[in-house]
């Protein structure tokens, strides 16, 4: 069940999700351009530069990862909202990852990100716990981790960089679902 | 809504670690921004815009564009 919505593509609430299996050239240059920008990866643990070729192939490689579950995000005027990621880490417990589309970057579109990024988990996927870690430098991610009530898992250094590990359950989900929701109305892009 | 209350609200929106006064500058980020445009809209039925809350640097500032009167000591 899992491994099978992992390569599909779905539309919820309006958005469409399009699966990184069926993105073409264009669209998977896109994604490239948002997560090249500097603002975009220096939040990332890999925060440098990706080349073309290696994008691509790493796109191309999905298909076959039935681990690996990526998302483009569309909004119903056709514009690319942003990324949303699962790594299968074991059964029904995932990493995830997300970012904005920097042209939208300011406009309060990560808690909509991660607001998806539970929804789709937890509710359409099936996974019973989701995880992340967070470089302790990003701020705003943290808030709203914060909002979303994250659990604190612990702390890690990687490449001098300090990390939060979080987790989310369906616990916390149906917690702040509701209020991040309301939020959601007032988000104007 | 009460003075400390209201100051209460925006510390807890905007996550700062002192307490506000009336003429506290106040930083106000994406989320932030958001949260305050949800708020004033439940709390006070003020509607504003993202671009309305970027100009505002300060309490002052945010109490203006609520009323004053809707601020009790």
């Amino acid at each position: 069940m899992i491994e099978e919505y992992l390569k599909k593509s779905f539309s919820v609430d309006g958005i469409r999700f399009k699966n990184f299996s069926e993105l073409d050239d264009s669209e998977s240059l896109e994604v490239l351009k948002m997560r090249n920008h500097i603002l975009i990866r220096k939040n990332m643990s890999h925060s440098s530069e990706i080349d073309i070729n290696n994008h691509l192939e790493f796109v191309k490689s999905l298909k076959n990862k039935k681990d690996k579950g990526y998302w483009l995000l569309i909004d119903s005027n056709n514009n690319l909202i942003g990324v949303i990621t699962f790594s299968v880490l074991k059964d029904d417990i995932a990493e995830i990852g997300n970012y904005v589309n920097p042209i939208f970057l300011n406009k309060g579109l990560g808690i909509l990100l991660n607001y998806y990024t539970q929804k789709i988990g937890f509710e359409k996927i099936g996974f019973s716990k989701l995880t992340a870690y967070v470089k302790k430098t990003n701020k705003e991610a943290l808030k709203i981790h914060n909002i979303l009530h994250r659990n604190m898992i612990g702390n890690r250094i990687m490449n001098g960089e300090q990390y939060l590990d979080i987790s989310f359950d369906k616990c916390t989900w149906e917690k702040s679902k509701k209020s991040v929701e309301k939020l959601l109305e007032y988000i104007e892009f | 809504m009460k003075k400390e209350d209201f100051l209460k609200e925006i510390q807890d929106i905007l996550v700062l670690d002192e307490e506000l006064n009336m003429n506290s500058p106040i930083e106000i980020d994406s989320l932030g921004n958001l949260m305050l445009i949800a708020f004033l809209d439940e709390n006070f039925e003020v509607r504003v815009t993202a671009e309305v809350i970027k100009k505002i640097n300060n309490v002052s500032q945010l109490v203006n564009l609520i009323g004053k009167d809707k601020i009790i000591d």
